[in-house]
């Protein structure tokens, strides 16, 4: 019973729970002996709270009882990323540095989950600060994907969707400046949602760069993704950056319909110089869509190098900002890799940020005039099958190429230009999950989940728990 | 190169590590030749406004 509780939806657990049919302690002593089981192996958590989660559970049970049901969250046991902070308790955000901050407040992404019900398991390992697509952690263990312990989940949100791949959380939350949700949810097989920039406040959130950072969920199914968003969406008045919008509520609108809907591809962007196997995954779900009744459209987004430049003086030049301060008094206490990364960020000039700022408004009206033509753009997440831990170079059609700039290649566009990204899986290839990614015009939440949910709908293998698809097992 | 780097580092008050110069050396050389490209390719640098909002944004201290 136990086993099969913990590999259940946030969707399908909510509804049990909501009928008295499964109790919240329950289900998180059933998460917790998974955490214990799995953990070490992982090294999927930094901290776990044993006796604070099943207190909330029991409060939640208590509620629920006398008839307060909150909502679909009430008694959920989650994991979060350890970059949001917890008022009392130790975010370490992944570094040596802040190993023993406390903040005195929740971030309002925690803070909004709390009023809900939902049960913390503790907090999810990271790239330290943020800043890298491996989560090779120095401080806190090599997370590890959960397909095969010798792969990485990808980061910086490695943690979050290790643990909802292997059923350590039943959704959580991960952080994307570029790509730290998409690009572990691709490399362990689950959903990521990078919002609209600004839907989700970043309030409690350690910056990793100011106009890049989002808050977004990662969870195993498109519904989940949308109950979560919903819960954490909404203007925040401690959030200079927070849309003054109301909370989504995109889980109640949720729509499988295809017909009509204008698909956008860029062949030249996101389909050269990707394994073949990859693109071809994330093109046989273009062609089930256009055979329910979808329309392809070949589109141009603008050209690849102008999106490298400003992504990348942009997430450096930020980052270092962030961090001058100690890559100048203490830079032995930051990874090799994330010390080399702020050093980056310490050379282009002002003009250079400027122009990049420049390129990106250019490129912001150029993708305008792609979605007065298209609903959404569809591609592959990342251009790479999942690489092994550690490995700086990897293959790609039979040529070597640097990891980190792979796993990021494709991800620039939404990233850069604050759109609204979803990841999710596209199938297995060589037992290891691929994702593809779902692009839409700024606020298109509903459109880009509708239309994930529609890949899955009609069995466009982009479910990780169906057909030849297994979900890992431990 | 290196001497660019070197005194852009110094200036900031960095000590970096030599084994971190190739690297940077890489990085800085890419960017460099992106710049180079995107100033070709784009319109005259006054043409591309970026913008401020004097009543600043809600949040803001």
């Amino acid at each position: 019973m136990s086993s099969d509780l913990v590999t259940k939806s946030l969707a399908d657990l909510s509804s049990l729970i909501e009928r008295r049919e499964v109790s919240p302690v329950e289900l998180t002593r059933a998460m917790l002996a998974q955490v214990d089981q799995h953990s070490d192996a992982l090294k999927a958590y930094i901290s776990i709270y044993h006796e604070r989660a099943l207190q909330s559970a029991a409060d939640a049970e208590a509620d629920i009882a006398k008839g307060h049901y909150r909502g679909r969250l009430h008694g959920i046991p989650m994991g979060i990323k350890d970059n949001m902070s917890f008022a009392g308790q130790v975010t370490t955000m992944g570094s040596k540095i802040h190993r023993d901050f406390v903040s005195d407040h929740d971030a309002t992404v925690v803070e909004r989950l709390r009023r809900t019900g939902a049960v913390f398991l503790g907090k999810l390992n990271l790239h330290e600060y943020a800043l890298g697509v491996t989560t090779d952690n120095p401080w806190y263990g090599t997370c590890r994907n959960p397909w095969d312990l010798d792969k990485t989940p990808g980061g910086s949100s490695g943690g979050s969707a290790a643990a909802v791949a292997s059923h350590l959380s039943v959704v959580s939350l991960g952080s994307d400046t570029s790509g730290s949700i998409r690009i572990p949810a691709a490399m362990c097989g689950v959903v990521g949602l990078k919002p609209t920039y600004g839907r989700v406040s970043k309030f409690g959130v350690f910056p990793e760069a100011w106009t890049l950072d989002h808050v977004g969920p990662i969870t195993q199914t498109v519904t989940d993704a949308a109950i979560l968003l919903d819960a954490i969406s909404g203007y925040d008045v401690h959030d200079p950056a927070s849309l003054d919008l109301p909370p989504t509520r995109t889980a109640e609108a949720l729509s499988s319909a295809v017909s009509g809907l204008v698909i956008g591809v860029d062949d030249e962007y996101f389909y050269a110089d990707v394994d073949d196997d990859v693109a071809a995954r994330s093109r046989a779900v273009i062609a089930g869509l256009e055979e329910l009744g979808a329309i392809v459209r070949p589109v141009t987004i603008g050209d690849s190098q102008h999106y490298e430049y400003a992504l990348t003086v942009i997430d450096t030049a930020e980052s270092t900002a962030v961090h001058h301060a100690n890559l100048r008094d203490r830079p032995q206490d930051f990874g090799d890799d994330v010390r080399l990364l702020l050093e980056c960020g310490e050379l282009p000039s002002a003009v250079d940020y400027l122009k990049a700022q420049q390129v990106r408004y250019r490129l912001r009206d150029q993708m305008r005039a792609v979605f007065n033509q298209v609903d959404v753009l569809i591609a592959p997440t990342v251009p790479v099958r999942c690489p092994a831990v550690g490995e700086s170079i990897t293959t790609l059609n039979g040529r070597q190429v640097e990891t980190g700039d792979a796993l990021m290649r494709l991800i620039g566009p939404a990233s850069l230009l604050g759109l609204p990204s979803l990841s999710l899986p596209a199938g297995v290839i060589d037992g290891m999950p691929v994702g593809l990614q779902i692009i839409g015009p700024p606020l298109g939440e509903q459109r880009v989940l509708d239309t994930g949910l529609a890949c899955v709908f009609h069995g466009l293998r982009c479910d990780a728990r169906s057909g030849d698809v297994k979900v890992p097992v431990l | 190169m290196d001497s660019v780097i070197a005194r852009l580092l110094d200036a900031r008050g960095l000590d970096v590590p030599a084994s971190d110069m190739e690297a940077l050396r890489d990085h800085w050389r890419r960017i460099r030749l992106l710049r180079a490209e995107i100033d070709g390719a784009q319109p005259a640098d006054f043409e591309i406004p970026l913008t401020f909002a004097a009543e600043g944004h809600h949040g803001e201290q």
